[in-house]
């Protein structure tokens, strides 16, 4: 009896997932500029979310952006991200995190706990990196579902500090092997790196192309195809980007130019994750251009290169300790002036003429950051936007208004500089 | 003669309309929203017209703002309320005023607005998800203590003394107020209270932004005195009531309607 009440929750909740991902990639497929190039992306999300594919793969789950995804590939497993942006995971997850909470670490746990999800079922083992206090926390909650390796993240990003973080990766290979039985393979890690760095320029392209005067991609679609790099080999999606960036190539050659030039926004904080895209989707629906981002999940996802001058798997690991942990600009490290300053270098680049900077209810480290954004927009003379949301659809509304004048106050100020 | 404008500003409580030529407001209505926004607004329109003796398409452009603009089909277009409202205070700010923060505060929201020396915004931020500080909140207490929202100013200024009332949620005030009641606290002095802590609510918000101008309050709300003497208060400064403060977003729309800019430009 008890049995057969469990599989009609799962069901429940298998419907409310698969509807809430199918809506999502009902949007995305909506926006206008539908290239058959995009198929590829919203297959594997659809695989992943409304299908609940079993991919025969075996994963090990991380956060963040800290845990080199090559040294997962070297040895023979595929790196999940196992931040969510799922709404339905979110509520299940306030059973067993608090409440207040970002709905990020709620949605985590809840995917987790609802045993829905084939990648998460598939997963052999957790690494997670001690980030905010949510994470922190949340390692203990995750630990009843899988194994858990806490990876240490030093505040600072002194040399003193990488040496530090060089060791932990190394001690990391060490648990890694321990928990799996296998060996890390040097071969696989010089091949992966290789394929990541491939995935890397074809994701610096697709931003070029994404900061175009009236791109033929929307943000939308850019962070949605970015969000579901975790779900397929680096050398496959990298293949997938590129022919998108060809196509993208030729569309802006043809079409490009056509009709009045869009406000151009640039989102800063919080990550947005698939299917929660409401901010994106809302602000290009008013007739802004998403010229870029810093979100971990998207725009930084695949920023740094590695960069190894040694092939050695010791070489390898200082590449990976300093593209992965000294270049992250999370605002969870005691100095912010790097994510400043490359903040101040992506507007400049994107040609931004306001920023929305996006917090998850309830994630401190991006919110505390905001001032320091802040200052920077008003030394730029630009304006700024702070949305606070969560996963929900409650306030799509009240957060249309604010965008929607945040737009018009941008074409107001260009009509008036010229 | 000048051309006639009309602005339509479907709010969540009410629908108001405003019909301007030159610098002049001809003619202004109201209406609950109710069910049927698209037929309401109709219906103002139709009314406008009959005053005035003008038929539908002596109308130069009908410009609709407001949370339900969308719905009204008869817009020729739409803006967004924080636009409307700023273009707005360009008829209805009192006379010698330089407006650098517009408060207003609607039947389910609240805007506090910054601008520039030239009318144009600066930065803006407005409550989300609820209602607290709002008109509703006014309106729910109002019914709690059996008057009108056109009497709570007159009963609170005779309060001799204010009660404090921690909550402004529209819901949890009730609590409260039913509370106050059940202690035997005087009508008024629960009413001062509450003016109190609905001007400290708004006040927050409107603290980050320098106002080395003027203040300007509109919205349905700006008509209640005790309100505005009590955000005086809490601000520390003068603070004038627009003029129509209820129709600023209606003739804010209808200003952008009859691309204004352009008109003080050339002036």
């Amino acid at each position: 009896m008890n049995t057969e009440m469990n599989n009609h929750t799962m069901e429940r909740y298998r419907r409310s997932v698969t509807r809430v991902s199918g809506r999502a990639l009902a949007d995305l497929r909506g926006i206008s500029g539908q290239y058959p190039e995009l198929d590829y992306f919203w297959g594997i999300l659809e695989d992943t979310f409304v299908k609940l594919e079993q991919t025969g793969e075996e994963y090990i789950g991380t956060y963040c952006t800290m845990v080199p995804d090559e040294l997962i590939y070297a040895f023979g497993y595929r790196p999940l991200r196992l931040c969510a942006g799922h709404s339905t995971a979110a509520s299940f997850g306030e059973q067993f995190v608090p409440r207040d909470v970002c709905p990020l670490v709620k949605a985590c746990t809840g995917f987790h706990a609802m045993r829905i999800l084939p990648v998460y079922e598939q997963c052999r083992l957790a690494v997670l990196p001690m980030t905010c206090d949510a994470k922190k926390e949340s390692a203990s909650v995750l630990a009843r579902y899988l194994p858990v390796i806490r990876m240490e993240v030093h505040a600072g990003k002194t040399g003193e500090q990488f040496e530090q973080t060089v060791e932990d990766l190394t001690g990391l290979v060490k648990s890694i092997s321990m928990y799996t039985g296998k060996k890390l393979s040097n071969r696989l890690l010089v091949k992966v790196c290789r394929s990541v760095r491939e995935a890397q320029n074809e994701a610096y392209r697709l931003y070029d192309l994404l900061a175009k005067e009236n791109s033929a991609v929307s943000g939308a679609q850019v962070i949605a195809v970015m969000n579901s790099f975790c779900y397929d080999r680096p050398e496959t999606w990298a293949e997938h980007v590129r022919m998108l960036n060809d196509k993208l190539e030729k569309v802006s050659i043809t079409e490009n130019g056509k009709g009045r030039a869009k406000p151009r926004i640039f989102l800063a904080g919080a990550p947005v994750i698939f299917p929660n895209l409401k901010l994106p989707l809302l602000l290009e629906s008013l007739g802004a251009q998403i010229t870029g981002d810093e979100t971990c999940m998207a725009g930084r996802l695949l920023y740094d290169p590695a960069v190894p001058d040694d092939l050695s798997t010791a070489g390898i690991l200082r590449a990976l300790a300093a593209r992965y942990v000294s270049a992250c600009t999370c605002p969870v490290f005691d100095q912010m002036e790097d994510r400043i300053y490359s903040i101040a270098e992506k507007l400049r680049v994107t040609r931004a003429e306001g920023i929305i900077y996006h917090v998850l209810r309830g994630c401190m480290p991006y919110d505390y950051e905001y001032h320091a954004v802040e200052q920077l927009a008003d030394k730029l003379n630009m304006p700024i936007l702070r949305v606070e949301t969560d996963y929900s659809a409650e306030d799509m509304e009240q957060i249309r208004i604010r965008l929607e004048a945040f737009c018009e106050m941008l074409e107001e100020r260009r009509r008036q500089h010229g | 003669m000048d051309k006639l404008y009309l602005g339509l500003d479907a709010g969540s409580t009410y629908v108001k309309a405003a019909l301007i030529q030159g610098e002049q407001v001809l003619n202004v209505q109201n209406r609950p929203t109710g069910i049927d926004c698209e037929k309401t607004a109709q219906e103002l329109v139709g009314q406008i017209c009959c005053e005035q003796g003008i038929a539908r398409q002596d109308i130069t452009s009908v410009t609709a703002t407001g949370y339900s603009r969308r719905a009204i089909r008869l817009a020729d277009s739409t803006i967004s309320e924080i636009s409307a409202h700023v273009a707005g205070l360009w008829m209805t700010a009192p006379e010698d005023t330089v407006p650098r923060l517009l408060i207003d505060i609607g039947g389910q929201d609240s805007k506090i607005i910054s601008l520039d020396g030239h009318g144009n915004i600066l930065n803006f931020t407005m409550n989300d998800k609820c209602a607290a500080g709002t008109g509703k909140f006014l309106e729910v207490v109002a019914q709690l203590l059996e008057t009108s929202m056109e009497e709570i100013p007159y009963l609170a200024a005779q309060s001799k003394e204010p009660c404090q009332i921690n909550s402004t949620c529209a819901v949890f005030a009730q609590t409260e107020v039913i509370s106050l009641l059940a202690q035997k606290k005087d009508r008024n002095d629960i009413l001062a209270g509450m003016h109190q802590a609905m001007a400290n609510r708004i006040a927050k918000m409107a603290r980050k932004y320098k106002t080395d101008g003027d203040v300007v309050m509109t919205g349905g709300v700006a008509k209640n005195e005790a309100l505005r003497l009590a955000l005086e208060d809490e601000l520390m400064c003068d603070i004038f009531a627009a003029e129509y403060p209820q129709y600023n977003g209606a003739i804010g729309a209808a200003l952008i309607g009859s691309s204004y800019k352009e008109r003080v430009a050339s002036l």
